[in-house]
């Protein structure tokens, strides 16, 4: 009976040391910097419009994240004026034709909503949807590749909407920082 | 002899204790001080390093080749709305401190797609993409009133019903998220605009 009582005291233990494992953060993370539940911020908008009349397409990549917003709001100043879509590899969902229909479902969406005339896509090099800059082989053979898949999204894009104006970049990171280039 | 035996032993017991007194009392001591040392010091660090990220606005982008070649933190979703693009922007990158550490992913309607049972297989794929090639640890989710995915606010009666609707979907979300991705941290937020005088006020809740 002794032996079998300890046996059930040490199973419990060990269960209920599993729970403890299982709930205890594990994870290195620091905690959000957040003091409160609510964060207000206030912005003092001056040219303030109704509406928008532009969309930008790129993609989620870390290392481009804040450049892409520094150059859309400053460069091509449209601060505060435009729809943002994006995507893993931006351009290779609308080239790609199992993600095409969401995508396209989403632009239309869009333009309804919105009323978009203008779309500005941007694509990076060394991008991971492709499989980043190994899976070309060359630098040349990259820029040829992404130009050729920019130009198809274009096309693709004024086929159903004629009235859009397309701008198509491309982007490169250099350790000095991001460079932008038209295509 | 007993007597001076029990005496001697007392006395010895004395002095051991007291210098087992002492001893532990120094240890404390000594483990007191380099553990307040410890801990001052990583503030002050954690201080430094903060205000130093936090004032220079520009990106060190050459540790993306060294530190941190193909790893960030976080993933944050969010709408493509314009009217809350400079608010959102704002919360990431100064609020919460995370300046080019984060995946950023625009969807219109956020967490729709996610929550459609047709699509969902497709738009947990693409953020899988994220999860497997950044190694993301950590999520926010942003979602906002008047939603153009959900069909604007006059899909909804009324405020409250709005909100109830939308912390609804964002708890399913990020359920869903952690059954797909069991190691992220979800972090959900609700953004409302409110006019003031000239100033517009964004207030994002942190959906618990």
């Amino acid at each position: 009976m002794g032996k079998k009582l300890i046996a059930v005291c040490l199973s419990v233990v060990l269960l209920f040391t599993a729970f403890l494992g299982c709930a205890r953060n594990k994870s290195s993370l620091p905690e959000l910097p957040l003091h409160d539940r609510v964060s207000e911020i206030t912005l003092n908008p001056v040219d303030e419009r109704a509406d928008c009349d532009t969309l930008v397409f790129s993609c989620i990549d870390y290392r481009f994240a804040f450049a892409n917003q520094e150059f859309i709001n400053e460069t091509l100043g449209l601060k505060n004026n435009y729809n943002h879509i994006s995507v893993p590899g931006s351009i290779y969902n609308l080239v790609n034709p199992k993600t095409q229909e969401l995508i396209i479902g989403k632009v239309t969406n869009l333009v309804n909503f919105h009323l978009i005339k203008h779309v500005v896509i941007i694509a990076h090099k060394d991008c991971g949807a492709y499989g980043g800059s190994s899976a070309f082989g060359s630098k040349f053979a990259e820029q040829e590749y992404l130009s050729a898949d920019l130009r198809k999204a274009r096309d693709i894009l004024i086929e159903k909407y004629p009235i859009l104006k397309v701008d198509l970049y491309l982007e490169e990171l250099t350790p000095s920082g991001v460079v932008f280039e038209k295509v | 002899m007993a007597a001076l035996r029990m005496d001697r032993s007392w006395r010895m017991k004395q002095i051991f204790s007291k210098n087992l007194l002492i001893k532990i009392a120094l240890l404390f001591v000594v483990t007191g001080f380099s553990i307040a040392s410890n801990i001052l010091a990583s503030d002050e660090m954690d201080e430094q390093a903060k205000s130093e990220t936090r004032r220079s606005s520009k990106i060190n982008y050459s540790s993306f080749f060294k530190e941190k070649p193909k790893w960030c933190s976080t993933m944050v979703i969010n709408c493509s709305d314009f009217r809350f693009s400079e608010a959102t922007q704002e919360l990431i990158n100064n609020t919460l401190g995370l300046k080019g550490d984060y995946d950023y992913f625009a969807v219109p309607g956020s967490i729709r797609n996610m929550l459609d049972k047709s699509t969902r297989k497709l738009v947990l794929d693409t953020f899988g993409i994220s999860v497997r090639l950044h190694n993301v640890k950590r999520v926010v989710i942003i979602a906002h009133q008047d939603c153009v995915g959900y069909g604007g606010s006059k899909v909804f009666n009324s405020e409250i019903n709005e909100y109830e609707t939308m912390t609804k979907d964002l708890k399913k979300a990020r359920s869903l998220m952690k059954f797909r991705f069991r190691h992220l941290q979800v972090y959900l937020f609700y953004g409302t605009v409110k006019n003031n005088g000239n100033n517009r006020v964004y207030r994002f809740e942190q959906v618990l």
